[in-house]
């Protein structure tokens, strides 16, 4: 069952906070993988297309999960949402997007591009582990990724 | 021609009533020989009573012209055909009707005519049709200044000036204004007939001229046909209307609200002039329209000011409740960070705070103090969003809402052991989302503050009113509120009891009554402490009937 350490998350959030906390609670919630992260929307769009600084990555593969922040700088989560589902094979990704408050219009949105699931970033630390736990035995161990 | 036949029939013997008759009669043969004449007749005409009689018509009227209206009238009675005309004799006026003269048998033997004077009658229409033509310009004039919409008062000044002076055809016409304190007048505006031009910026110190601004007060006019002896306006004579040549004055005050504001003036230069009651009437009207449009230009001021305040508050509150949603949402994720990672250190610390209770204490506070703070952050939060995040308005049917709002709340009314009893409910237009955070609340609180030992009894009733509006009563068997609260509880983090008893932060029906008021509606409470509250929200009803088909 332990496969987990070959899946890569690709994580993208410009807190460095919210980064550990994502990082702390996929750890107590045994969520081994690999992880790459980027801080903004251009980056995000670069890794993916192994372009700019990310150019050494062409040749390997794609990640499996995208933990989307939707309040970042240059180019927010809203506007990459887009873009990642417009694009193949980007748009075979499952896209999980997070943010601190939902605003309803954002999460109409998110949806109607194609996201996968909208989170409320948690308060309680005891709720990101629950959070990473479900994502985990969701993505990770039910689901059958592409 | 003369017979002795109409000799004897001639006017001696006419009787005594015709010469009374106000019209001239007369009569003749066949031959146009005059042969009666009733006495006033000639002599009015000019002629000697009795000279007349036998003699030929045409020859009293000068005329042979077939043509002229008389000759042609006598000839065709001859031949049967009566005819009326009017006609223009020795400076006179008559109106004339002339008839063939038959005998019994209906044989034509001479002609009869009358004739009325009509020229006193002609007079009095021609004056007439002269003050009609006159009231007539006035009107149209002063219906042209009515109609005249120029918010810019100078502009509406000059057009009303000069309409003015041509209407009443006089070379000056001016309004003046007092000053903010009232003891002297400048000019706002100085028609000149002449030169069709306009002056302004006189000064006239009213100290100076006591009795004239005495009678302005008293008077509704001042007409003053000449000027320069009349005891109301005298005073202008050696400085103003001798240099001026001015010699009749028609000035009328401008009141505002019974207040004289100014005057309208008119000054006439050549012979002295008689004012009539008509142009009186409208010198006064003229001032009439000034005050008007006087009005008008304040009011539009007004107008325009409060526009500009009210869009500005809008304006403002808008910001404010954009600003409060902000601030909000950006003080929530600091304070998120702080409770997530007092949450780590509380796990990396288990063991040492375990063996150091004060520390604990200290650290169960701080995360209490947190955790408070974000709870009045997110219900602030809620209360921004029903401006800032609100949904279209749609039908709502209002017990499909409780119905959710109770089953959302059924734990709660079970742990209780109440009960939430609800009567029929409308359908209404608003927002679902908030009508059901509405009611998610008010039967909330219903709940919540419940008497120790006595289990919440809800009732959710409605009622249509004639007024157009629903009143929807949520009623429950609580603790009560002392009346001195009742309007105090719908103010931000208002609360009535310690956290110990009641918990929450204060916002519950603040944001109710933001829900109420989005929906164009009111909501208020009455109660008695210690026996139970009523919660009345009056919502607009919609007019148009509700949609029937249910899926």
């Amino acid at each position: 069952m332990n496969q987990n350490g070959n899946t890569l998350i690709l994580v993208a959030e410009d807190d460095d906070d919210h980064f550990l906390l994502t990082r702390e609670a996929m750890e107590v919630a045994q969520l081994h993988c690999r992880m790459d992260r980027v801080r903004d929307g251009v980056e995000l769009m670069d890794y993916l297309r192994r372009q700019g600084k990310f150019a050494g990555l062409s040749g390997n593969p794609l990640p499996s999960l995208i933990f989307l922040d939707l309040n970042m700088p240059k180019k927010d989560g809203r506007e990459v949402m887009g873009e990642i589902k417009e694009q193949s094979p980007f748009n075979r990704i499952p896209l999980l997007a997070f943010s601190t408050s939902l605003a309803q219009e954002d999460v109409e949105r998110g949806y109607a591009l194609g996201l996968n699931s909208f989170f409320r970033k948690p308060t309680h630390f005891s709720e990101w582990v629950a959070m990473m736990k479900l994502i985990k035995s969701y993505w990770l161990e039910t689901a059958v990724l592409p | 021609m003369t017979t002795p036949d109409t000799k004897k029939t001639a006017t001696p013997d006419s009787p005594p009533w015709l010469e009374q008759i106000p019209a001239i009669l007369w009569v003749t043969d066949k031959n146009l020989i005059l042969t009666h004449s009733s006495g006033t007749a000639l002599v009015h005409l000019g002629f000697k009573q009795h000279e007349n009689v036998g003699k030929n018509l045409l020859d009293l009227l000068e005329s042979r012209d077939p043509e002229h209206l008389p000759v042609k009238a006598h000839r065709q009675a001859l031949e049967g055909i009566s005819s009326t005309y009017e006609t223009r004799f020795m400076g006179r006026t008559y109106h004339t009707h002339v008839d063939p003269y038959r005998d019994t048998q209906g044989n034509i033997q001479g002609t009869i005519g009358i004739a009325f004077d009509i020229t006193d009658r002609d007079e009095a229409q021609e004056s007439l049709i002269q003050k009609t033509t006159k009231t007539l310009k006035y009107q149209r004039a002063l219906l042209s200044l009515a109609r005249m919409k120029t918010p810019l008062i100078d502009e509406a000044l000059r057009n009303i000036t000069k309409m003015d002076a041509h209407t009443l055809e006089v070379s000056r016409v001016s309004i003046w204004f007092f000053n903010e304190t009232r003891d002297s007048i400048v000019c706002q505006v100085l028609y000149l007939e002449d030169r069709d031009g306009y002056e302004s910026g006189s000064v006239l110190c009213a100290e100076e001229f006591p009795d004239y601004f005495k009678a302005l007060e008293s008077s509704r006019t001042i007409a003053a046909d000449h000027a320069r002896e009349d005891p109301r306006t005298y005073e202008f004579n050696s400085s103003y209307l001798t240099p001026l040549g001015i010699t009749s004055m028609l000035d009328v005050p401008i009141r505002l609200s019974g207040m004289v504001v100014g005057i309208v003036c008119h000054e006439h230069v050549g012979p002295p002039r008689e004012w009539s009651p008509e142009e009186q009437s409208f010198a006064a009207s003229v001032a009439d329209l000034v005050s008007l449009a006087i009005e008008a230009s304040e009011r539009k001021k007004a107008e325009v000011a409060l526009r500009k305040t009210t869009e500005e508050l809008i304006r403002s509150n808008q910001e404010l409740e954009q600003f409060a949603y902000v601030a909000s949402h950006d003080l929530q994720e600091p304070l998120h960070k702080i409770i997530a990672f007092a949450d780590r250190l509380q796990d990396r610390l288990e063991k040492h705070l375990d063996q150091d209770p004060k520390a604990k204490d200290y650290f169960q506070r701080l995360q209490g103090g947190a955790n408070r703070m974000r709870q009045l952050i997110e219900d602030l939060l809620q209360v921004a969003r029903i401006t800032t995040r609100a949904q279209p308005f749609e039908e709502v049917d209002l017990d499909l809402i409780l119905k959710a709002v109770i089953s959302d709340l059924e734990l709660r009314v079970k742990k209780s052991g109440g009960e939430i009893h609800v009567e029929s409910m409308p359908k209404i237009r608003g927002d679902a989302l908030q009508l059901h955070q509405l009611f998610q609340n008010l039967l909330g609180n219903a709940l919540k503050f419940s008497r120790p030992g006595i289990s919440p009894q809800v009732q959710v009733k409605s009622r249509l009113l004639q007024t157009g509006l629903v009143e929807i009563s949520v009623i429950d068997n609580g603790i009560g509120i002392d009346p001195q609260y009742w309007e105090k509880i719908f103010k931000p983090f208002q609360r009535l009891h310690s956290r110990e008893q009641f918990d929450g932060s204060g916002m519950g029906l603040t944001l109710c009554q933001k829900i109420v008021e989005r929906h164009g509606g009111k909501i208020s409470v009455s109660s008695r402490l210690g026996q139970g509250s009523e919660f009345k929200i009056l919502v607009p009803f919609p007019h148009s009937p509700p949609m029937t088909s249910q899926p």
